[in-house]
């Protein structure tokens, strides 16, 4: 089981970026991920976790690293 | 500068009715309009083009009017075929359709540009492949193929991932890597003027490892065939050496169509909306 430090620490090593916030964005104004990065970040957090993280991913999922972290640790718990 | 309109004598032709005006007009069928399209005067060329015509692409200048007409035709009759294909009337498309070569069964990334007829080679690959899922700007009505719509941020962002996923269950992905500017493109020279491309389909292919193929359609005369051409392989060990050649032999590409048939140039959307320049309407 991974736990929100654990989410945030895959965060850093595919974006590498540091210091960052939960309300910044994931993205290229945010953290500084592109699509492609993006998509690193959820084959990542799957392998860590062995759940298919792909199939409820909506917009607001995807609004800020808090909504993601969130995101993504609610679905490990469901 | 002004962009070039159609002559009011074509609009019926070309409008497909969307105009309201026309709305009364029956549109003609796409074999008949075609063939229409060949005997009507072009408006006075576009200097930008001329110029792209005669320093990029190497056309004679006494040649450059004969060029122009078959360039002029191939923009309207992408329209014509574009139309057709939106509005649901596929089986016009499908009389003009020459002979299709074979695009296999396995799971391929097939890479387009706007090049010949809009919307004709996702009709095309989606008539020759079993599970074809397209990334698109804009829906078509063209069926039989899964569109994920980049209609928001959100679904640009997603887009890698959602072809991913139809790869490893086994689709074939479509998608065009001609992009304007944004964060995932790289630079590229097309017919001499600076362009971007987008760089999410070659790095794609070396995450999967399956290497990507062009599928443009083309004009063959007044008949539309599938042009298929295999991209490098991405090297995932040099990357960088790897992207560029595939870069370059994406545009060559494009380029190569483009100089066999100028009808294939489209001269609307992809490229054109870059650095060439859009020289016409979309």
């Amino acid at each position: 089981m991974i736990d929100r430090s654990a989410v945030l620490e895959a965060l850093e090593q595919v974006s590498g970026a540091e210091g960052f916030s939960e309300h910044d964005s994931l993205f290229e104004d945010g953290i500084g991920l592109d699509s492609m990065g993006f998509l690193e970040l959820i084959l990542e957090l799957e392998a860590l976790t062995g759940v298919d993280l792909r199939n409820d991913l909506d917009e607001p999922a995807v609004l800020s690293v808090g909504a993601f972290v969130e995101y993504v640790t609610n679905h490990i718990s469901t | 500068m002004s962009r070039t309109t159609f002559p009011p004598d074509l609009d019926p032709v070309v409008s497909m009715g969307a105009d309201p005006i026309h709305q009364r007009t029956r549109p003609w069928p796409l074999s008949e309009a075609l063939e229409l399209a060949a005997t009507v005067e072009p408006p006075a060329a576009d200097p930008r083009l001329r110029s792209l015509a005669i320093r990029g692409l190497g056309v004679r200048r006494r040649k450059f009017q004969d060029w122009y007409r078959r360039a002029w035709w191939g923009w309207i009759a992408s329209r014509m075929v574009g139309g057709r294909l939106n509005s649901g009337r596929s089986e016009e498309v499908e009389e003009v359709v020459g002979e299709s070569m074979p695009v296999g069964s396995s799971p391929t990334i097939f890479v387009g540009a706007h090049v010949g007829p809009a919307g004709a080679a996702r009709y095309l690959l989606a008539q020759g492949v079993d599970r074809l899922f397209c990334v698109a700007a804009t829906p078509m009505a063209v069926g039989h193929e899964e569109v994920h719509n980049v209609k928001s941020e959100f679904h640009r962002k997603t887009a890698p991932l959602a072809m991913l996923s139809a790869l490893e269950s086994r689709r074939s992905v479509y998608f065009a890597a001609d992009g304007r500017h944004g964060p995932d493109v790289a630079d590229a020279r097309f017919l001499k003027h600076r362009v971007t491309i987008r760089t999410q389909l070659p790095q794609l292919s070396g995450r999967v490892q399956i290497p990507a193929r062009i599928a443009f359609a083309t004009w063959r005369g007044r008949q539309i065939g599938l042009h298929l051409a295999d991209l490098p392989p991405i090297e995932t060990s040099d990357l960088g050496s790897s992207l560029s050649r595939w870069f370059k032999s994406y545009v060559a590409e494009i380029e190569a169509v483009g100089r066999a048939d100028p009808a294939n140039l489209r001269l609307v959307g992809g490229f054109w909306r870059q650095g060439a320049g859009g020289v016409f309407d979309d």
